[in-house]
């Protein structure tokens, strides 16, 4: 199983906001936003919840599990 | 010394890196007196140093282009210090015009010394080659103590700077850090194999080989203490989750990687017996190791 996540949606949907404004707003690094994006990271539970709140949506609207096949 | 007035404020990450230049800036010069100082002891006592044969003459012209190397090191801090401070700007243009002419007394230095082994034992005339040498280490000599002082300047008006504070990871820091760990160890792999090769006398060890690594080490080990103090005032928060995750990558990799290192030091130390293995295992161990996790740690973070 892998998480996905729909944080790059999510950005172009709100302004087309900059990976360094959301990595600033949940204090991370930008390099951290765009690994979660990639797939490369999975972020802690506490992470997951300040981006869910920067995008003023639930933890589910934006990370899913994807089942392997 | 520099104006410490509160007026001037620019970025935390401007900030960051002025430090780190001139913290590095200081280890550089420190190391440069070093081997100056032994190049001079070696001016004034000709006759001995020619009689002391190549691994003398060997050390001393890795000093010098180390010494040249901390030369452009220097270089980034001077002219962020000559944009960014408005006061620095006198003395960081002076630092600037004695950089240049310390760069060129370097290379004279090591062009007399070059001809100083070749003429001497000759017996031909050396006393103009000597006059242009004690001329070039008293150049380098007075560049580098003036170094030290706007260094240890920038780093005092830095400390009383009205600085917008960065509170949240810093991504250059973290490249920094780990781009100067691979620096410093493939400089001290570099010296350390090369050590292999020179015949030295076993008492040459203590008071040569390893205070040079020492000393290769130091602008690591001073960046990364005065970064984790940084991180400790901000109760860690200087680094994210991701970065935690990297050096703890990074430093499974080099243990995992400092196995077999370890294990072939020690086959070839036993089947050679006493000898530059038995007194080089460990700065090469070192510097592997911290090449091997400075490297790893860079590429985790950067894998994405």
């Amino acid at each position: 199983m892998k998480l996905g996540n729909t944080v790059r949606k999510c950005r172009f949907d709100l302004d087309e906001t900059s990976q360094q404004v959301l990595a600033d707003a949940v204090g991370v690094t930008r390099q951290t936003i765009y690994a979660i994006e990639r797939g490369k990271f999975v972020p802690s539970t506490l992470l997951a919840l300040k981006i869910a709140r920067f995008f003023g949506k639930s933890v589910e609207d934006i990370f899913y599990v994807i089942d392997d096949e | 010394m520099l104006s410490t007035t509160n007026e001037i404020a620019f970025p935390g990450g401007k900030q960051t890196r002025l430090k780190n230049f001139a913290f590095l800036s200081i280890a550089l010069s420190f190391f440069s007196m070093f081997w100056l100082s032994q190049a001079t002891l070696a001016a004034l006592d000709i006759e001995q140093w020619l009689k002391a044969g190549d691994t003398t003459h060997d050390l001393i012209g890795v000093g010098l282009f180390i010494t040249f190397l901390a030369h452009m090191a220097m270089l980034p801090m001077i002219l962020t210090g000559i944009r960014t401070l408005g006061r620095a700007r006198v003395l960081g243009s002076a630092c600037l015009a004695l950089c240049a002419i310390s760069t060129i007394a370097l290379v004279s230095d090591w062009a007399c010394l070059h001809d100083i082994v070749r003429q001497y034992p000759a017996g031909l005339d050396i006393s103009g080659e000597m006059f242009v040498l004690r001329l070039g280490l008293a150049a380098t000599c007075a560049y580098l103590t003036f170094q030290i002082g706007l260094s240890a300047a920038l780093v005092t008006t830095l400390k009383n700077l009205k600085i917008e504070q960065s509170t949240r990871p810093v991504e250059d820091t973290f490249n920094a850090v780990n781009i100067l760990g691979i620096l410093c160890a493939g400089i001290g792999l570099t010296i350390t194999v090369r050590m292999y090769y020179l015949d030295l006398p076993v008492s040459a060890w203590e008071w040569v080989v390893l205070p040079i690594l020492c000393v290769v080490a130091m602008p690591y080990v001073v960046v990364l203490l005065s970064w984790l103090r940084e991180a400790r005032k901000e109760n860690g928060g200087l680094l994210d989750e991701k970065q935690k995750t990297d050096l703890l990558k990074g430093g499974t990799t080099s243990w995992l990687a400092s196995i077999p290192i370890t294990v072939a030091l020690f086959i070839v130390s036993y089947v050679t017996g006493p000898g530059p293995v038995s007194a080089l295992w460990l700065p090469t161990y070192l510097f592997t190791s911290l090449l091997v996790f400075s490297a790893s740690t860079l590429y985790f973070f950067r894998e994405a």
